[in-house]
């Protein structure tokens, strides 16, 4: 035996071992118990260099694993806009991941995932059902805006943002959307059949401060409804 | 009355106070996202989407159940609510609490909204719930990174060699390493490592049994008699050292990497170089290890063999240098910190502790320590 190396051989035959954890405590106790011996005295030395290798080694590994969980981390704050540091913080951290090409690809690819999933249809959508049944939907782009819903027949009807918020719920009556049950006696208008000029609403309700209103008219044989986001805004 | 409130003031309630309807409301009445333009949707189908993606495929390395694992986690993050206990001291919770999560988007929606006085109440609402989705998304990947860990925490990486070939698989930890390929044999059938995504199907195949076991562990008792064997966790290098012994872990990497070695040793070339390493092994073993012989056999100058696997470079006396080890023994050392066994050992045995103080005094000898 190499009496400067004399622990290599020990440990490569406890790693080939049947529970190489019992025999490498074994084979430390070995090298301890040799090492006590003169001849062993600086292959002892050099066994104590080598295991200080090791456990270097080892920390950088789990430093590494650690800063590397650290920085994932940090790219998902950064580019999900849930980062809560100052400015300061903030440019110094991109400046972290600028410094690995493998931080600054993770960085890319996440921004370009991200903005993918977090795509919205434009504008403001609002949904009108009619006994619990989609009765319609109608998409608004921009605000003030006025959208029309034909075909109104009587019914409980829910009016919502797209995304389930209720802004109004209510019965519509036959008296609300039949011309001659809601104006008696009155001819029937040019607005209630034709679109061409806006006749006197049955029904006008107000959500959201004013910021949305909805007006119901008689037709002849069914009403409509008018929806109309407003463009106050928010004290 | 839930049904009229702001999503805000909804997050608002969960957030402060647990309100379980306002919960309720969230998950059961608003379509608040929207995946890829599409039609609004709720919480729950939402997650479900990003499980489907192409971009949650990459955040777990498209291990499925790392995928099903971060799904749970991040739907728990919205939606569970801690059981109203008194007294309960320091009882680990049964999940993650939704308040919090909640707490976040009010505190994050709020100061961001700062910036919007321009928007009404109703592009509020729709501005929110685009912000909540941001919000779902960005849990959404931090449970891809929490599940990838515990995941690699749990599941080893295996190079099953078959036919010529090689797959790499990750197994539970628990199967031993001995095991792994006899149990692979076993539980995947009509393995073709030359049929195209080959290596996929076994990892897919794998991963069921995987998950079945979970939820069938108190009948599958013949499976669960391999689970309870051994619990180490083991690493590549462990399973290479184990395959090709410590002299062809070492000999396989340092050939793999000949680019960083020195020119002279460069010079030999992957195969002499295994073969250099391999009778460097061999002779200390035997006793027979020579310098000279070997660096002659080689071809190679005694410095540079020195340098490369010298078998002095410590001094005993405080006159000589110590000088740095040499690279062979230096690379043995860097990959025996990859072995959890030898850490384990080292770390039981008390060699860990005793070497660490060393190097933390900067005592280059270890006088006093006794051999226990």
């Amino acid at each position: 035996m190499n009496d400067h190396l004399y622990f290599i051989p020990i440990l490569a035959k406890a790693l080939q071992q049947r529970d190489p954890e019992q025999s490498l405590r074994q084979a430390f106790d070995r090298i301890y118990s040799l090492g006590s011996q003169s001849c062993y005295a600086l292959g002892f030395e050099q066994f104590k260099r080598f295991m200080a290798t090791v456990i270097a080694h080892h920390k950088s590994n789990q430093n590494r694993r650690f800063v590397d969980h650290g920085v994932n981390m940090l790219i998902v704050e950064l580019v999900s806009e849930m980062f809560e540091g100052s400015d300061e913080e903030r440019q110094e951290a991109l400046s972290v991941i600028q410094s690995q090409p493998q931080w600054r690809k993770e960085y890319d690819d996440f921004t370009t995932e991200i903005k993918l999933l977090s795509e919205r249809p434009e504008g403001i959508g609002i949904s009108i059902y009619r006994e619990n049944e989609s009765f319609q939907s109608v998409q608004f782009s921009e605000i003030p805006g006025v959208k029309s819903i034909d075909g109104v027949t009587a019914g409980r009807y829910r009016i919502c943002f797209s995304t389930g918020r209720l802004i109004w719920e209510g019965n519509l009556s036959e008296r609300d959307l039949i011309w001659t049950l809601a104006f008696p006696r009155q001819p029937l208008e040019l607005a209630a059949d034709t679109e061409e000029r806006e006749g006197h609403p049955t029904k006008e309700l107000s959500a959201l401060s004013g910021e949305i209103s909805i007006r119901v008219f008689a037709g002849l044989e069914c009403g409509k409804m008018r929806i109309t986001l407003n463009a106050s805004r928010d004290s | 009355m839930y049904r009229r409130l702001s999503l805000l003031r909804l997050a608002e309630l969960i957030a402060r106070t647990g309100n379980r309807q306002a919960l309720q409301e969230l998950h059961n009445n608003r379509r608040v996202f929207s995946y890829c333009d599409q039609h609004p949707i709720r919480l729950v189908e939402f997650v479900d989407k990003l499980r489907q993606s192409k971009a949650a495929w990459r955040w777990c390395n498209g291990q499925v159940e790392v995928l099903d694992r971060a799904y749970d986690l991040t739907i728990s993050k919205f939606s569970h609510l801690p059981t109203a206990q008194k007294n309960v001291g320091r009882v680990k919770q049964d999940g993650p609490d939704c308040r919090y999560y909640y707490a976040a988007f009010v505190r994050h929606a709020t100061a961001k909204m700062k910036a919007e006085t321009h928007k009404n109440k109703t592009e509020k609402e729709i501005w929110m719930a685009g912000l909540l989705q941001k919000l779902v998304i960005h849990h959404f990947r931090l449970s891809c990174l929490e599940c990838s860990r515990a995941n690699r925490e749990q599941t080893r990486r295996y190079l099953w060699k078959l036919n010529g070939a090689t797959l790499s698989l990750r197994l539970p930890i628990q199967i031993p390493g001995r095991q792994c390929s006899r149990w692979l044999a076993e539980h995947v059938p009509d393995v073709d490592p030359s049929r195209p995504g080959e290596q996929e199907r076994v990892q897919a195949q794998v991963n069921r049994f995987v998950s079945r076991q979970a939820v069938f562990s108190l009948t599958s008792i013949d499976e669960n008699e391999i689970v309870a064997d051994l619990p180490a966790c083991r690493s590549v290098t462990e399973q290479e050292i184990e395959i090709n012994g410590l002299s062809g872990a070492v000999a396989d990497e340092k050939a793999d990497n000949i680019v960083f070695q020195r020119p002279a040793i460069q010079q030999l070339g992957k195969a002499r170089l295994k073969a250099l390493i391999h009778e460097i092994f061999e002779s200390l073993a035997g006793g027979t290890y020579e310098a000279t012989r070997l660096a002659d056999g080689a071809g190679i100058s005694r410095s540079t063999f020195s340098r490369f696997a010298g078998s002095r470079w410590s001094s005993q006396t405080e006159v000589d240098q110590d000088r740095p080890v040499p690279d062979l023994w230096r690379n043995t050392a860097e990959a025996l910190a990859s072995h959890p066994a030898l850490v384990r050992a080292a770390q039981t045995a008390g060699v860990w502790k005793r070497v660490e103080q060393i190097i933390e005094t900067g005592n280059a000898t270890m006088s006093g320590v006794s051999n226990e």
